[in-house]
């Protein structure tokens, strides 16, 4: 039997160079330890800490040396493998991946003993720094991530540095004029290159997992607390002034359905659109929504003119053909008062349907009203001041309802958020004899002075109701707003309690509050601009762009352009990294004028030749100029090594009156 | 278009690699450059991220693969003007013996360019190749300062006596990120002379018949002091008139009547029991090194040329000269 061959790591992989490797890669890593289960970020550190103790020489590694520890780390990398393919329901996604490349890179930095095998975890530590892009795009981690790419390019500065010439921050350094210079390219690039609309091949099917944003269900008592959250749902330019925020309804999902616990979908919601008489102020607007994954695009109540690419539904949803995964701007106009009053007997049953044997306290109160009212106008009223007038509390942290959630609402708690009061009402209605629905979306905003735009954000979502009265057609009644009318009028602000506004609770003062709140829209604004012009920079925008420089946008002539344009543009970079870089040292240049004055005179002075040699033979040739001759030599060497600035003033006023 | 077929035909492996006159100043005609493995391990990264970017249609996917295309461009040229502009400023070499190492001291003249890291020099291999990243690493390099000249040393061995041209060397780097490996050949005018390897069996021959044998344990050649005469290069230390040269005399050396009587002669033909020229010259080569050490006065008889007896480093220098030169051109 062959004994195994000991194959030594190479010399040039040293501590230093490791090091610096390993800390790229650690802060390259970071932000995928938010999500990423821990133990995948705990046993790359272990591995990769592993092999910097070895430099100590208190750990064996597990090289050829030890082959118990060879054969250890090889069933390490199996029980890796296997563990991340179990542990992720069997599929290899985005999620398994990422997991797979962390640790199998910790594997690497154990084992890597040759210098080909350096440069490959440098570059896996690149590719790296690419999937974090699959779980977010903001500035922040872009910028974050410049830094890694930047560490990462110095530890490779360091690695060819092989005498070690140069600084930690001399590599950082040179590390960030290497991007520096790479910028230009880097954006012309970015804008150029013809973008492809569709994927090459299927996504993984987490690809898009995490999108937060509305559900198409709702299920109030089931929740005690809202997922309120801060993340804008989209944001919106009006064309021209924009409505009060009272009127600011952006219609979602319509819930038609309920089993008595869960409000969904109802089935009539998807036939035809019914006309739609518009009347006032029509209201043009663009809005840029963030991506949700779901079918639906939210507008202003009522569209009346919708988004390129959708289209409306009965009960006036707007879809769109897929998914929404990449943030989309579309624009959409939309009347205040509109009206709708087409009948369709399907929709209204099913605007009726109670779930079987559930609220009877409900159906019995709705009952009472119908009795005593007149139209079905004054049963609404009925329902909207009896909101009013008994205890009812508008509270994001309500309590949990185990019974009827209905009934326990109305009769018992009496304390919750939008979602309650939405499906009771529409309850009360339904029992009422009144055709109703629940309506989900967003209500109100809040206006970005600095950008210019209206922020609708996760927490300005909102339920409300929309009755059927028989000639004026749906109206939309928002039960919530009796209860808390500052909900409506002037945002959820207003209600949320202190600690939503993420604002340390010391700050009652108003006027740290407006510097807040005017940092808050500097960054949001900030942050639009980048959603736009690099997040939301696609096919579209791309053709669009082409076109207005006055390009057919086609793929050749996007090609053609790209191609030329990168190259013009690298070719200048090239001419001005190659262009003379120092400034000849002035003594110097000084003293090559001298020594050219003497050349001509047949007095070269040779290549090895010290200004001394050549002073001595050159006065012995012109032996007429002997002194200054001497007199210059004597200047240069101590302008140039002494650094004696008046010598070097006389030096360059002696050379301009030295006459050979 | 020329430098471009001129790169092509440059490029390792050619056939057209020994071309003519390599100047000695790296201009941009002359410096070629070409992504190492390193490199292309990262063009594959760049493709299959340009990849993942169009298929997710991620933009800032997109954007660091740009940053990752472009800073690979960058490196390009980064490493380019690494070489770029830098002359050669120089070199020598003191003789050697035959199976010693020639340190060849070569200065690397970079008056008026910008610092330049990691330059690694050394005598292009006959047969053109890569070097692999681990080669390349343990390979020496320089740093050469900006507006500076920096000396580097080449060591190659030498086996035989005679010229010993430092023919091509090669001047790569792959500074400063590791992707490239920039190249290109200088022809410096330099040659170190290789004396014959001291060696042989044979002892030093008897001197000459008139020798006398009185002078027993004195150091010969040192006897009767018989004048002074100028100094000559190579004169030994020992025999420099220090009290003339306090008294600002000049440098004179004391003559000494004696040595006339301790002359050897060292003939090829003494070592004719050799088998071959070459090891008869080794032999020859080290009685000079023996009768220079023993303080002899000896002159060398060889076919053609006959140095007379004489003592002295220069004197040893000019015999081993004329052992090294003999029988070539």
């Amino acid at each position: 039997m062959k004994p195994p061959r000991a194959s030594p790591s190479s010399p040039a992989l040293t501590l230093e160079r490791i090091a610096w490797l390993v800390a790229a890669l650690l802060v390259i890593i970071l932000p995928h330890a938010l999500r990423q289960p821990p133990w995948v970020i705990t046993v790359f550190l272990a591995l990769a800490g592993w092999r910097i103790l070895g430099f100590t020489g208190r750990l064996p590694l597990p090289d050829a040396q030890h082959p118990p520890l060879a054969l250890l780390k090889q069933a390490l990398g199996l029980l890796i493998f296997v563990v991340v393919y179990l542990g992720n329901d069997r599929t290899l996604g985005r999620d398994a991946g990422v997991s797979l490349l962390i640790m199998l890179l910790g594997l690497k930095v154990l084992e890597m003993q040759r210098v080909r095998e350096y440069y490959l975890v440098a570059m896996l530590g690149y590719f790296l720094v690419i999937t974090h892009f699959f779980y977010s795009q903001t500035l922040l981690l872009a910028c974050y991530l410049l830094g890694g790419v930047m560490l990462l390019t110095a530890s490779l500065i360091g690695f060819q540095d092989a005498r070690r010439a140069l600084p930690a921050l001399g590599r950082l350094s040179l590390a960030s004029r290497l991007m520096a210079n790479a910028l230009p390219l880097m954006v012309l690039m970015f804008f150029l290159f013809p973008r492809a609309a569709g994927p090459l091949w299927s996504l993984p099917k987490d690809a898009h997992a995490g999108l937060s944003g509305l559900s198409e269900e709702m299920s109030p008592g089931l929740i005690s607390q809202l997922g309120l959250n801060d993340n804008p749902a989209f944001r919106v330019e009006f064309k021209g002034p924009a409505p009060a925020p009272s009127e600011l309804y952006w219609r979602g999902p319509v819930l038609a359905r309920s089993n008595g616990q869960t409000w969904s979908r109802g089935v009539t919601g998807d036939l035809a659109p019914p006309p739609i008489q518009g009347h006032g102020a029509r209201y043009e607007y663009t809005i840029t929504l963030e991506p949700h994954n779901q079918r639906w695009l939210f507008v202003l109540e009522q569209p009346s003119a919708l988004p390129a690419g959708s289209r409306l539904t009965r009960d006036l949803r707007v879809l769109v053909p897929n998914p929404v995964v990449q943030r989309l701007r579309y624009t959409a106009q939309s009347y205040l008062r509109s009206v709708v009053t087409d009948f369709n007997p399907r929709e209204i049953a099913e605007a009726l349907e109670l779930p079987r044997g559930f609220h009877p306290r409900a159906i019995e109160l709705a009952r009472q009203w119908r009795g005593q009212s007149q139209a079905p106008i004054d049963v609404v009223r009925r329902a909207l001041e009896y909101f009013r007038s008994e205890p009812f509390y508008y509270t994001l942290t309500p309590p949990l309802l185990q019974g009827d959630s209905v009934d326990e609402f109305l009769f018992d708690t009496r304390r919750g958020f939008c979602e309650h009061y939405a499906a009771a009402f529409t309850i009360l209605m339904r029992a009422a004899g009144i055709p109703a629905r629940v309506v989900t979306g967003y209500q109100g905003g809040e206006y970005n002075a600095i950008g210019g735009y209206l922020i609708v954000r996760q927490r300005d979502a909102h339920a409300w109701s929309e009755v059927w009265l028989g000639d004026r057609g749906w109206v939309r009644v928002d039960p919530t707003a009796a209860v808390a009318p500052n909900r409506i009028e002037r945002g959820i602000d207003q209600v949320l309690p202190e600690p939503i506004l993420d604002m340390p609770f010391e700050l009652h003062n108003v006027a740290v509050r407006q510097v807040l709140k005017q940092f808050h829209d500097v960054w949001d604004t900030v942050n639009n601009r980048w959603n736009q012009w690099v997040l939301g920079y696609n096919a579209r925008r791309q053709t669009e762009l082409m076109s207005q420089f006055g390009f057919e946008p086609n793929l050749g002539n996007l090609a053609l352009t790209f191609v030329i344009a990168t190259s013009a543009l690298a070719f200048c970079t090239a001419l001005w990294l190659l262009r003379r870089q120092t400034r000849p040292d002035p003594a110097r240049a000084a003293y090559d004028r001298f020594c050219a004055k003497l050349a001509r005179r047949g007095v070269r002075r040779a290549r090895h030749e010290g200004p001394q040699d050549y002073a001595r033979r050159a006065a012995v040739a012109r032996p007429r100029q002997a002194g200054s001759i001497l007199r210059i030599s004597d200047l240069y060497m101590q302008a140039r090594y002494a650094g004696d600035q008046r010598a070097l003033r006389n030096l360059q006023q002696a050379v301009r009156s030295f006459r050979a | 278009m020329r430098a471009l077929a001129d790169f092509w035909a440059r490029m390792p492996g050619s056939p057209a690699t020994d071309a003519a006159v390599e100047p000695l100043t790296l201009d941009r005609r002359h410096v070629y450059i070409f992504p190492n493995r390193a490199g292309r391990l990262y063009a594959l990264m760049l493709g299959v991220v340009l990849l993942g970017a169009i298929n997710y249609n991620n933009s800032l996917g997109y954007g660091f693969t740009f940053l990752y295309a472009s800073l690979y461009v960058v490196a390009l040229l980064h490493t380019y003007r690494n070489l770029v502009g830098l002359r050669y400023g120089g070199g020598r070499c003191a003789p050697i013996f035959a199976g010693d190492i020639a340190s060849f001291s070569l200065s690397l003249d970079n008056r008026g360019g910008p610092p330049r890291y990691a330059v690694a020099l050394k005598p292009a291999p006959d047969a053109q190749r890569w070097y692999t990243e681990d080669e390349q690493a343990a390979l020496t390099s320089v740093d050469v300062p900006a507006d500076d000249t920096t000396a580097v040393r080449i060591d190659i061995s030498a086996a035989r006596r005679g010229w010993l041209p430092l023919n091509r060397v090669e001047i790569q780097t792959r500074f400063p990120l590791g992707l490239f490996t920039a190249w290109s050949y200088w022809r410096p005018p330099l040659r170190v002379l290789v004396y014959p390897r001291p060696a042989g069996p044979l002892a030093l021959p008897a001197s000459g018949a008139e020798s006398d044998s009185e002078e027993g344990g004195r150091q010969p050649g040192t006897d009767d002091f018989a004048g002074f005469r100028d100094y000559r290069l190579g004169d030994s230390p020992r025999h420099i008139a220090w009290k003339a040269l306090a008294r600002e005399q000049g440098l004179h050396v004391k003559r000494f009547a004696g040595g006339r009587t301790d002359e050897v002669i060292l003939r090829l033909a003494d070592a004719a029991l050799l088998p071959d020229l070459e090891q008869r010259l080794s032999q020859l080569c080290k009685w000079v090194l023996m009768a220079e050490a023993a303080g002899l006065s000896y002159g060398l008889e060889l076919p053609g040329k006959s140095i007379p007896a004489g003592q002295g480093t220069a004197h040893r220098e000019q015999c081993l000269r004329a052992l090294a030169l003999f029988g070539q051109p």
